[in-house]
């Protein structure tokens, strides 16, 4: 195949991609999946191999191809079949994020698998939100084991509305869950009509170079690294039971031809819910060494990639968690820690192209009642990375949901939010300044159930290189006029009138920093 | 008589009428002083009405050189504009930068109010309040201000106060307030449409201004990125609103240039030098409330153009991985492309002369000589990289572009559940008609039409535009609330009477096009449907097209009505001149998959209508090319356009 035809390839699959994220969107119902965007798409081919993905979420994305592994030897599979699951335990992230998978035959031959991702905003269990203090996977919503949602073309509508009646909003779960179909529905179209067009045998061929072709440039990255181990150990403020900082460490080996990230050095899954699945930690190591592999340019992303990264985890540790650990808080906050180890091993190998640590924490707020629930995320501060300030008040890493828009969020909950700013000095001073948090400030107007789900309030996120520290994040309640600093991760109820404020972290600072004054040498 | 000027980063088209004759032209443009090169291409002609199409205002917006204003936010919501939706522009990507911003943090002032989300007031803005901004303003040395307040769609009281004190002490204060400018929901779009309306006020005013002095007794009309003009007065305070001037034009033009053919389903294609722009026309002009110019929305409607970077200056290289690769960078028209002489860029068009399909002395009517073996010195220095000889390569490029501009047709077409077969490609733009066919036969497009004035088409559609004026109003009413829609409805008619009313003219003589934007309750996102009195099983047949399902049971909510307030210009049949032809035909060579090929070079002067010609063909012009390739014929319809279509095997 000709170097150009391969550009077209790659272009024709990721589009497909895409708009299944576009179809997703436009129709769903949940803010979470229509303003914030936290769901994503992806390709896969008979043998399960990553095909083609959209530029969706990254925690998403790695730990599609870790489902996939685990689903496909688990049924047969039929044209008309889509497979239903959310279990940590069978390849998941955590219960909020619902996976659709439907099989694509072409002339009665299976030939891919579209997967769909999506946050839902609840999935039941005793906190609304699903994303709050609980102490086992049970306490954290509805288990969805691996199962047809539809068999043949038929949906299994009696499976369905049992799933559904078990979380709060069950016709909003619904409208999101229609649309998630849509979403396979368009993927399907369009890659049945990409087979008529260039035949299976064209595109097969196609898939496998492009999965060649990006295998090429990761060696090519490989061979720009400095060879041999590295260990870095970093820490996570705590489970939320227990006062207790938990290490977190990865040793990395590196040579020409493989990396190789241990992290079986970890401590057991912990009582809280900071526990990782293991498709968490593969996903947040493929984040890693996919955004390496973008400073050699753009590469499609497929298997070709994992070709030559082995992930070793240990089963029953906080980072390969097992029923029945809670896990909610594994996906959105440990996986930021495990990239910062990540991270902060390759220093050493990459100097010029790794950053300091961003604000290492995705700020989870849910609150809600028996009938509602909400979900957000807030962003904070980039680390500084080598030659350039880090970005204020993004998100970073594992994450790139938006925010809610206020006027969005008041027209439909009992809140009001009080301010809204760019968290100013709090990323850390350096050569390369990183970037500032973001300060949230919310007003409740009903009693409501609310869960803080956050990172880096105990731990800084480190600076590189001489460079300082971000400003660790705070959480605050203010109720009848007093200020009450509230921990990392809890769960409480607010009255009318209690306000809650999220000062997000700051990122590291890159290189000794400069205060001027001119001096000596 | 009219005249209708567009203005494009390489070249100012202008389009007049003598009588029923349509005449067509091109002067270089002059971007340091865009005034220049309207005022040097009308000079000969007498005309009283100008309809300008400008760039003005993007060219100002990308090279960051808007004026100095101030930013008037709800208190604590200062950061809105900076924070943005929290989100970075490339995922995987450590060294990601946002687009640099338009105002800085020390010009944005937080203002003690807030309006709650159903219209309530809940901190009164007070006096003292004002008269506090008043003085800071003043002592800052008082700026044009742009004013966005918390849920200010549904009830502006705050924003107006504001605007009624400043327009009081201060006179030569310009007031950007966003109820005025985008009364809908969503803070940081309202913010950033209305402080992006403030920030390119003064440039596009200045600009105007030195047009109208120059041509004090014509009467000029300024094109909006909704495809209809206004007044240049009214386009002096909605600097906004011209931000896709050009562009709009084009796909208006596509609209009624398909008309005259009786073509309704028209996707437009126009390839200029960095760009490539295409919209999709089922019958109407598509309408989208979502385009970011350089990275931030801008939440008016405007005519859905999905725009690529790829375009004849494009430049082909080599990446780590060993794949070719083509753009987004652009040889721009300076230095331009290796052909050009002075750089040894291997662009897009390098790749067309190469290949035989751009002639190098018949280039914008032969007054720019081209260098072919630039192009070739280029041109192999990649094919040495990729191992290919320099004409497989060139091929290779254009194949990649194609891709891109395929992908771009597919996003407005396949994408949003419209069919291509159903459709006829309108190509038009310098380089469009090179690329027409490969397009037409990867998208199973069965037709193409190309107009003779194909370099000059946004022009024309500038020539046909109405006039036009958006009103809107975010209401978020239940469907089945009938009573208060038809309240909200009139409340909209009403301020578009004052606003006419203002302007000594009346509602009535105009007429009146009403859209209401749709959702099933709980969804984020609406769909536009043209008011009528089942507006139920219109939302729900628009909602199973772009998605392939509706919900019977669910309720209907209203989010925003638009009212749309039209003067139309009279359609009035045209010819094109006849010129006579510097060269009739003769036989050329081409690089095509199956090696060096024959190939007809026919001058489109000596075409008649009724003639029938077969591939391969290069159908020359002075300002664009066709290239009708092996697989295509094409038949000469009136006013010489050309009707091209695919050869039935």
């Amino acid at each position: 195949m000709k170097a150009f035809e391969l550009e077209i390839f790659n272009k024709l699959l990721s589009s497909v991609a895409e708009e299944m994220g576009v179809v997703l969107r436009r129709s769903s119902f949940s803010p979470n999946i229509r303003e914030r965007a936290d769901f994503s798409c992806a390709i896969f081919d008979e043998r399960g191999e990553l095909v083609s993905q959209a530029s969706h979420i990254p925690v998403h994305l790695g730990a599609m191809p870790e489902t996939m592994k685990v689903l496909l030897p688990l049924f047969e599979w039929k044209e008309g079949d889509v497979v239903i699951t959310n279990d940590p335990f069978h390849g998941g992230t955590h219960l909020p994020d619902i996976t659709l998978v439907k099989p694509v035959f072409y002339k009665k031959e299976l030939l891919f698998f579209l997967l769909v991702r999506a946050h839902h905003s609840d999935v039941g269990g005793k906190i609304p939100g699903s994303m709050g203090l609980s102490e086992t996977i049970e306490e954290e919503g509805v288990r969805i084991l691996p199962a047809y949602l539809y068999r043949e073309g038929k949906l299994k509508e009696e499976f369905l509305k049992g799933l559904i009646q078990q979380m709060r909003n069950p016709s909003e779960r619904e409208g999101d869950l229609k649309a998630m179909i849509s979403s396979l529905e368009r993927g399907e179209k369009r890659i049945l009509e990409l087979l008529s067009r260039y035949g299976k045998k064209i595109l097969f061929s196609a898939i496998e170079e492009l999965k060649n072709y990006t295998e090429r440039a990761f060696l090519e990255l490989l061979k720009r690294m400095k060879k041999g181990v590295f260990i870095f150990t970093d820490y996570l403020d705590g489970d939320g039971l227990e006062e207790k900082l938990i290490p977190i460490k990865v040793k990395v080996e590196i040579t020409s031809e493989r990396v190789v990230c241990d992290f079986s050095d970890n401590p057991q899954q912990v009582r809280g819910p900071v526990n990782a699945p293991r498709a968490v930690t593969v996903s947040s190591v493929y984040y890693v060494f996919i955004s390496l592999l973008n400073t050699l340019g753009e590469f499609p992303i497929n298997h070709g990639l994992f070709r030559n990264i082995e992930v070793i985890t240990k089963p029953g540790t906080i980072l390969s968690a097992e029923y029945p650990a809670a896990v909610s808080g594994g996906n959105v906050e440990t996986s930021q820690r495990i990239v910062d180890v990540l991270l902060g091993a390759l220093h050493k190998a990459l100097p010029n192209l790794i950053p300091a640590a961003s604000c290492g924490t995705m700020n989870n707020i849910s609150f809600g009642n028996s009938q509602i629930a909400y979900y957000e995320t807030i962003g904070g501060g980039m680390g500084a990375r080598p030659g350039k300030d880090g970005l204020s008040a993004v998100h970073t890493h594992m994450t790139n949901t938006m925010n809610t828009p206020i006027e969005a969020l008041e027209n439909i909950y009992p809140v009001r939010i009080e301010r809204y700013a760019i968290r100013r000095s709090s990323g850390g001073e350096g050569k390369y300044r990183g970037g500032d948090g973001i300060i949230r400030e919310y007003l409740f107007l009903e009693p409501l159930t609310v869960s803080l789900l956050t990172e880096r309030r105990r731990t800084a996120p480190y600076g590189l290189r001489g460079g300082f520290d971000g400003k660790p994040g705070k959480n605050y309640l203010i109720r009848n006029g007093k200020r009450e600093e509230l921990s990392d991760k809890c769960t409480f109820e607010v009255k009318e009138g209690d306000r809650v404020i999220i000062e997000t972290p700051g990122g590291g600072g890159f290189g000794k920093p400069d205060f001027g004054g001119g001096g000596g040498n | 008589m009219k005249v209708s000027v567009d203005t494009g980063g390489t070249f100012t088209d202008i389009v007049y009428k003598e009588g029923r004759i349509l005449k067509f032209f091109k002067v270089s443009s002059t971007p340091k002083n865009p005034a220049s090169a309207i005022l040097e291409g009308l000079n000969n002609l007498s005309f009283e009405k100008l309809v300008h199409g400008t760039t003005v205002a993007t060219n100002a917006f990308l090279e960051r050189k808007g004026g100095k204003f101030l930013l008037l936010t709800t208190f604590g919501f200062e950061d809105v504009i900076f924070i943005g939706r929290q989100t970075r522009p490339k995922l995987y990507d450590f060294f990601v930068e946002k687009p640099p911003h338009f105002i800085e943090p020390e010009n944005v002032l937080g203002v003690k109010e807030r309006i709650g989300p159903r219209g309530e007031v809940i901190k009164p803005l007070e006096e003292k309040e004002i008269k506090r901004l008043l003085k800071e303003v003043e002592f800052r040395g008082t700026f044009n201000i742009a004013v966005c307040f918390l849920h200010s769609y549904i009830n502006p009281l705050h924003e107006r106060l504001v605007k009624t004190a400043f327009e009081e002490s201060f006179r030569e204060v310009e007031i950007s307030a966003s109820f005025e400018i985008l009364p809908e929901f969503r803070e940081y779009e309202r913010t950033s449409t209305t402080a992006i309306n403030a920030y390119l006020l003064p440039v596009l005013k200045n600009y105007f201004e030195t047009l109208k002095r120059n041509l004090p007794d014509k009467e000029i009309f300024i094109q909006q990125s909704n495809g209809g003009f206004i007044t240049l007065d009214e386009a002096k305070k909605l600097a906004v609103h011209t931000v896709l001037s050009g562009p709009a034009a084009g796909a208006y033009g596509g609209l009624i240039f398909g008309k005259i053919y009786g073509f309704e389903k028209v996707i437009t294609f126009d390839m200029g030098g960095t760009s490539t722009d295409v919209c999709l026309l089922n019958g109407r002009l598509p309408f989208t409330r979502e385009y970011h110019l350089d990275g931030f929305p801008i939440g008016i409607p405007v005519i859905d153009i999905h725009t690529v970077g790829a375009g004849g200056g494009s430049i082909a290289y080599v990446d780590a991985g060993g794949v070719l690769k083509v753009g987004p960078q652009s040889a721009g028209a300076d230095p331009g492309p290796a052909c050009y002489g002075k750089s040894l860029l291997p662009t897009v068009t390098d790749a067309n002369l190469l290949l035989g399909r751009i002639l190098p002395d018949k280039f914008f009517g032969g007054k720019l000589l081209l260098d072919k073996d630039r192009s070739l010195k280029a041109i192999s220095k990649v094919a040495e990289k990729i191992g290919l000889s320099p004409y497989e390569t060139a091929l290779g490029i254009i194949k990649i572009a194609n891709t891109y501009m395929t992908r771009a047709i597919f996003r407005v077409s396949l994408e949003r559940g419209f069919d291509t077969r159903e459709f006829v490609l309108l190509s038009f733009g310098g380089a469009g008609g090179l690329h027409a066919c490969s397009l037409a036969r990867d998208l199973s497009i069965p037709k193409i039409i190309v107009p003779k004035f194909a370099g000059a088409f946004s022009a024309f559609g500038l020539y046909f535009a109405d006039y036009i004026k958006d009103f809107s109003q975010t209401v978020l009413i239940k469907l089945s609330e009938r009573e208060k829609i038809r309240d909200a409805l009139l409340k909209l008619k009403e301020r578009a009477k004052e606003y006419f009313q203002q302007k000594k003219e009346n509602l009535k003589d105009f007429h009146l096009e009403i859209f209401a934007d749709l959702r099933y309750e709980g969804q984020g996102y609406e769909l536009t449907v043209p008011f009528n009195e089942d507006l139920k099983t219109s939302f729900e047949r628009e909602h199973e097209k772009f998605y392939g399902y509706s919900l019977k049971n669910r309720p209907i909510e209203v989010v925003t009505l638009r009212l749309r307030v039209r003067k139309k210009t009279l359609f009035e049949d045209f010819k094109i001149e006849e010129k006579n032809p510097s060269f009739h035909h003769f036989e050329g060579e081409l690089y095509t998959e199956k090696g060096f090929q024959k190939v007809k070079i026919i001058n489109w002067d000596s075409m008649k209508e009724g003639e029938v010609l077969k591939g391969p063909a290069l159908i020359i012009e002075d300002f664009t090319t066709f290239y009708l390739e092996e697989d295509f014929y094409l038949r000469v319809l009136g006013n010489k356009t050309l009707l091209v279509e695919r050869i039935k095997v």
